[in-house]
């Protein structure tokens, strides 16, 4: 077990405030303390003087040049006036998140020259979605420590990393493949529980008014397989107001993810035991995927441009100066949170395009 | 599941953080009230205000009964933080109409309940008379199922008896015979009823009642300053500190 890794800041850096530990991050963090694009990669790329944003713009396809076999920009429609317009460029890198991005490619047929969407030769557009698999894991009580409570709200919780299906007598006789961690942390219960058990007036009050039992949670983050069949697909029938299709998403659980899953249950309950917790109670609420957020594959990264739609520069294999830098280019899932690794293949796929433009090979 | 964590907040989706932060009030919350105070359900403070679900007489029933519930003692009560207003925004624009029903039905059964036990309107019925009901209320409304639960019920399956089909689709005061008299038989808390029939109250009114008034007392200023000595900039993080130190209000 180890304190999570989180993208907050402890001191003063770029005009951002340090955290001053207020509690509800997840509501967005009014000092930018805690990094998002709008606090953080925005206010870097405008300083930068290049950076132009166009508001209220939906990129419909990329456009192609039959001749020079590029792309040469996108269709934008504008989300009031419904008018499409074109915007040019040496180089498209799309970035819309992993069903965005692929649904941009599904629609980019250049007038019947893709058929089945831009890079999508191999037939793998679309296919090997996946999430992450949670919402299932354990909590218990601890007893004592009545007396003691914390200052604050600390932006971050423990991790404990992945210990399945690696060397080693934790790997023997699973009945699944890969492997998961737990995100968790240990709070008091505050006045909520007043709402669940009897008691008004003056007693009830004094009682809240102390927080309650100490209380330690662990939540499962496992791996998804990527599997032919969970994919999407444009609707033949049904578009959205601006006349783009519809993304059809067929996806589900296998069964390494139900066994998984299971197993959540199992370690997470057997570790609070040896932890010392009383009470302790297992969930695995109905989670398919898609509730993870942690959407990627649909347009897979790959050597061989037969089974896959990009290659290790995340270029489409048949297009090469369109880049898509998401979640679509996941191959696997693994089990951690995927953010700064598409941040990681963002900025290594941009400095690529960078040089290759300045040697003119782009 | 976690406490308040910059990275889970990359990991939950939105529909889960409504629950989660029901978690870290405390976990017994519902996800529709929570909900509405993340949407920013906030009542006015205007002195003119009047109310928009309520009526009159029912707002001065709401303020009567969540004072009840949250006093005034050394510090402020629900009156004083305004939880009525709360409570009547609440109903006029977060909820639907069923549970916008539930509750003015359940405070037409509360009126009738008083009229059949003390002879007069709720508002006319002593203080003491006024907490005993609600004490009552309360106690029927927790009291344990027969597999050891407690309110995990449904709105009308606790006080009264279970009613056949033809029964169930009746509402409000209109139930069994038979159920009133299952509830009295259980019923210490008061003397004998005037009336042979007296009015059941839902205890689902009535978890409803208590939960809005909790949330709206220790989410507004006085509740969370002077009740829980709630810094909202704390500065720091300590994960270790004695609790008197945070809220010396404890002893």
């Amino acid at each position: 077990m180890t304190i999570g890794r989180v993208a907050v800041l402890t001191e003063q850096h770029d005009g951002r405030a340090p955290c001053h530990y207020c509690g509800p991050c997840h509501r967005g963090c009014s000092t930018g303390s805690y990094f998002s694009s709008l606090s953080s990669t925005l206010p870097a790329a405008d300083a930068t003087g290049n950076l132009t944003i166009a508001c209220d713009a939906i990129v419909a396809e990329v456009l192609y040049d039959e001749n020079e076999q590029r792309a040469t920009g996108v269709r934008v429609i504008d989300r009031e006036t419904g008018r499409s317009r074109e915007v040019h460029a040496e180089v498209v890198f799309l970035c819309a998140s992993a069903l965005g991005s692929t649904q941009i490619l599904l629609n980019s047929n250049a007038g019947g020259r893709f058929p089945d969407g831009m890079g999508n030769q191999s037939g793998a557009l679309g296919h090997y979605l996946m999430d992450h698999i949670y919402a299932a894991g354990a909590n218990g009580t601890f007893e004592g420590y009545e007396d003691d409570f914390y200052y604050g709200h600390r932006p971050n919780g423990i991790y404990i990393p992945r210990f399945r299906n690696l060397d080693g007598p934790s790997s023997d006789d699973l009945d699944f493949v890969r492997g998961y961690g737990y995100q968790g942390s240990a709070r008091r219960e505050g006045w909520g529980r007043g709402a669940n058990q009897a008691g008004i007036g003056a007693s009830l009050k004094q009682n809240l008014r102390r927080p309650g039992t100490w209380n330690m949670g662990l939540s499962g983050f496992g791996e998804m397989l990527p599997r032919y069949e969970n994919r999407v697909e444009l609707d033949s029938d049904e578009t959205d107001p601006w006349g783009i299709p519809l993304l059809r998403v067929r996806c589900e659980h296998g069964e390494n993810e139900r066994k998984m899953k299971d197993d959540f249950l199992v370690q997470a309950q057997e570790m609070l035991d040896a932890a010392g917790a009383k009470d302790i109670s297992t969930y695995d609420r109905d989670a398919p995927p898609g509730l993870g957020i942690h959407e990627m594959g649909t347009a897979r990264m790959g050597r061989d441009p037969d089974t896959s739609v990009l290659n290790g520069w995340n270029q489409v294999h048949s297009v090469p100066n369109v880049f898509v830098t998401d979640g679509a280019c996941m191959t696997s899932s693994a089990c951690q949170n995927p953010s700064l690794t598409y941040m990681a293949l963002t900025a290594r796929a941009a400095d690529y395009a960078v040089k290759q433009l300045k040697k003119r090979e782009l | 599941m976690q406490t308040q964590s910059s990275r889970e907040s990359n990991d939950i989706s939105r529909r889960e953080a409504v629950k989660r932060v029901g978690a870290l009030l405390g976990g017994a919350l519902s996800a529709s009230a929570v909900s509405g105070v993340m949407s920013g359900c906030q009542p006015s403070t205007a002195p003119n205000w009047t109310p928009d679900a309520l009526s009159q007489a029912q707002n001065r029933m709401v303020t009567s009964m969540t004072e009840h519930i949250i006093p005034a003692t050394d510090t402020p009560g629900a009156k004083a933080a305004q939880v009525n207003r709360f409570i009547d925004k609440m109903l006029a624009e977060w909820y639907g109409e069923d549970e916008r029903s539930q509750f003015l039905t359940g405070l037409g059964e509360v009126d009738k309940r008083c009229r059949q036990q003390y002879g007069q309107p709720y508002l006319k019925c002593s203080e003491e008379n006024q907490f005993a009901l609600l004490e009552h209320l309360d106690q029927k409304a927790f009291e344990p199922d027969d597999e050891g639960r407690t309110g995990e019920k449904k709105s009308g399956d606790a006080e009264e008896a279970p009613a056949d089909a033809g029964e169930a689709k009746k509402g409000g005061a209109e139930r069994t015979e038979e159920a009133v008299e299952s509830a009295q038989a259980t019923d210490t808390t008061r003397a004998a009823p005037e009336s042979p029939k007296p009015a059941a109250v839902d205890p689902a009114f009535f978890r409803l009642l208590k939960e809005l008034t909790l949330l709206g007392y220790y989410t507004s200023q006085i509740g969370m300053e002077q009740e829980l000595n709630v810094t909202i900039v704390p500065g720091r993080y300590d994960g270790c500190v004695p609790l008197e130190e945070v809220r010396p209000n404890v002893a």
